[in-house]
């Protein structure tokens, strides 16, 4: 320790620590106290010098190891998972600092801030806010459906047509609960059993909190209740390239950004 | 003994920069390495003694890189720990943890990378921003060259009036914000600046006054000139042509006479 401080001293020019032993002691703020306190010095008379003995310390206290309480802040426009524009939010300091902060995205939360907020809400009409955005969480659960592949089971044998019903249960079976007047088919329908049908993809419409749209991919797949009427098992079936049933939509599900896992396997090769 | 010496010269300057002059060094700083007791006497709860209580403040030490960061009072701490009571003291530093960092001025519309400690950033938060921190903080817990510079420039930008050139109504808002921090130019001028860079200014401002400097000649030149310009006249009176004799002779034709 004492060679590394003289090193720092010294002319280094840096204090990224030459010897990796003992890193962690370099890297934090202390509350000192003396051991032995110096003497106390007379009225009207020069202080006292202070002794070799009275610079032996003991820690009392190591800031930098408590956990920094959140910040207050004001956003200034609608961030994606954090808050619509001049809501007040409490968030861990250094994404704060370096995310909101340095970005321009929001303000403290100071007494002055929140009255001039105060002002400005009673000014402006408090609507404009809701019509952009319903909830922090929406815009990210709309680009999360975007990129979701919907697999939709139909029988091989009875004779069906695609109802909202079955688009429910298909999102059902991937942990979506969505109601039905939150989805919209489309104009022509679709009926079967049809093996040309067969991973074919088709679009359907989801409203998020009556404002949010998208688009969704769905997928047709036969099934059949006898198993030796299965059809073989594919690997890689959600893979691109994607056919469409109705070719007016080929356009808009190539342009749908890819299932996280695609983008996985085109990253690796 | 230095501080004797210095304050001897200190008083040629203004009186504001030596206000600033003496804050910077040698006023008194934020205690941030150790706990000040309160109050001013304390009893012994045993013995009832009655005792004075003098916070004597823990020396510090800057390191060169000191002066190119914003280290929000923190420093470098050079004393010894008793690890066993049987055993030697053992010498040891206690450093500050270094991080660099992103700083956005407001009146100066900069993002700056400073070298902070954890500390900083948590007293600009308590400022609710950068330039609250340094206006609002006293020089000698800026204490550092970069952070003194940087509150001058703030305080000179406030003084001018004339940051923020192409948005006047943001500039209007932040003269309103930071109205109690406007200081005259003249004092502006004079602040934040070292001993050296205050003395180049000085010698300005006094030759300034003295409009022509006064050359202190030895009088022998002066004699010198004056005795050559006499003797000039008095050669010129020698050397002064004849009145030029006309070619008529009076006595030319009355020989006889």
């Amino acid at each position: 320790m004492i060679r590394l401080g003289f090193q720092l001293l010294g002319g280094a020019k840096t204090l990224q620590p030459s010897l990796s032993i003992k890193v962690e002691q370099i890297r934090t703020t202390f509350v000192l106290k003396r051991r032995y306190p110096p003497l106390l010095d007379k009225q009207n008379r020069p202080p006292k010098p202070l002794v070799t003995k009275n610079f032996v310390y003991d820690e009392v206290e190591n800031t930098n190891q408590k956990k920094e309480p959140d910040l207050k802040l004001i956003l200034t426009s609608f961030v994606e998972g954090v808050g619509l524009k001049n809501e007040i939010v409490t968030v861990r300091p250094n994404f704060g600092r370096f995310k909101l902060l340095a970005c321009g995205l929001a303000v403290y939360a100071s007494p002055e801030n929140l009255e001039k907020l105060k002002k400005d809400l009673e000014n402006s009409d408090n609507k404009v806010q809701t019509t952009l955005h319903s909830s922090r969480f929406a815009e990210l659960t709309r680009r999360d459906l975007a990129s979701k592949i919907l697999v939709v089971l139909v029988n091989q044998e009875n004779p069906w047509t695609i109802e909202k019903w079955h688009i429910r249960a298909a999102f059902r079976r991937t942990g979506i609960w969505v109601p039905d007047n939150a989805i919209k088919m489309g104009d022509k329908p679709i009926s079967g059993p049809n093996l040309e049908l067969e991973k074919k993809h088709f679009l359907v419409t989801v409203t998020i909190n009556n404002l949010e749209t998208t688009p969704v991919r769905c997928m047709i797949r036969h099934w059949s209740t006898f198993p030796e009427l299965r059809l073989p098992k594919v690997d890689g079936y959600l893979e691109p390239p994607y056919e469409p049933i109705f070719e007016d939509e080929r356009e808009i599900i190539s342009t749908l950004p890819l299932p996280v896992f695609c983008l996985k396997k085109s990253f690796a090769s | 003994m230095s501080a004797v010496k210095s304050r001897s010269f200190l008083n040629r300057f203004p009186v504001f920069y030596q206000k600033f002059y003496k804050e910077w060094r040698w006023g008194p700083q934020a205690p941030v390495h150790y706990v000040p007791e309160e109050g001013k006497w304390k009893r012994n709860p045993e013995t009832g003694e009655v005792k004075v209580i003098q916070n004597k403040p823990i020396p510090l030490t800057y390191p060169k890189e000191f002066e190119d960061g914003l280290w929000g009072g923190e420093a470098l701490v050079r004393g010894f720990q008793k690890r066993n009571p049987l055993r030697r003291r053992a010498a040891h530093f206690w450093f500050p943890s270094l991080i660099k960092s992103v700083l956005y001025s407001e009146i100066l519309d900069k993002h700056m990378e400073i070298t902070v400690t954890p500390r900083t950033l948590r007293l600009v938060d308590q400022h609710y921003g950068f330039d609250s921190y340094i206006l609002e903080t006293p020089p000698q817990d800026l204490k550092s060259n970069l952070g003194v510079k940087l509150k001058r420039s703030l305080l000179l930008a406030l003084a001018k009036k004339d940051f923020l050139p192409n948005n006047a109504v943001k500039r209007e808002e932040l003269l309103q914000k930071y109205q109690k921090h406007i200081i005259p130019l003249e004092e502006a001028e004079w602040y934040g600046l070292t001993i050296q860079e205050a003395l180049e200014k000085l010698g300005e401002s006094e030759q300034r006054e003295v409009k022509a400097p006064a050359v202190k000649q030895p009088l022998k030149i002066k004699f010198r000139e004056e005795f050559i310009q006499q003797l000039k006249a008095e050669q010129e009176e020698k050397s002064a042509p004849p009145t030029p004799k006309s070619s008529w002779n009076p006595f030319k034709f009355n020989k006889s006479v």
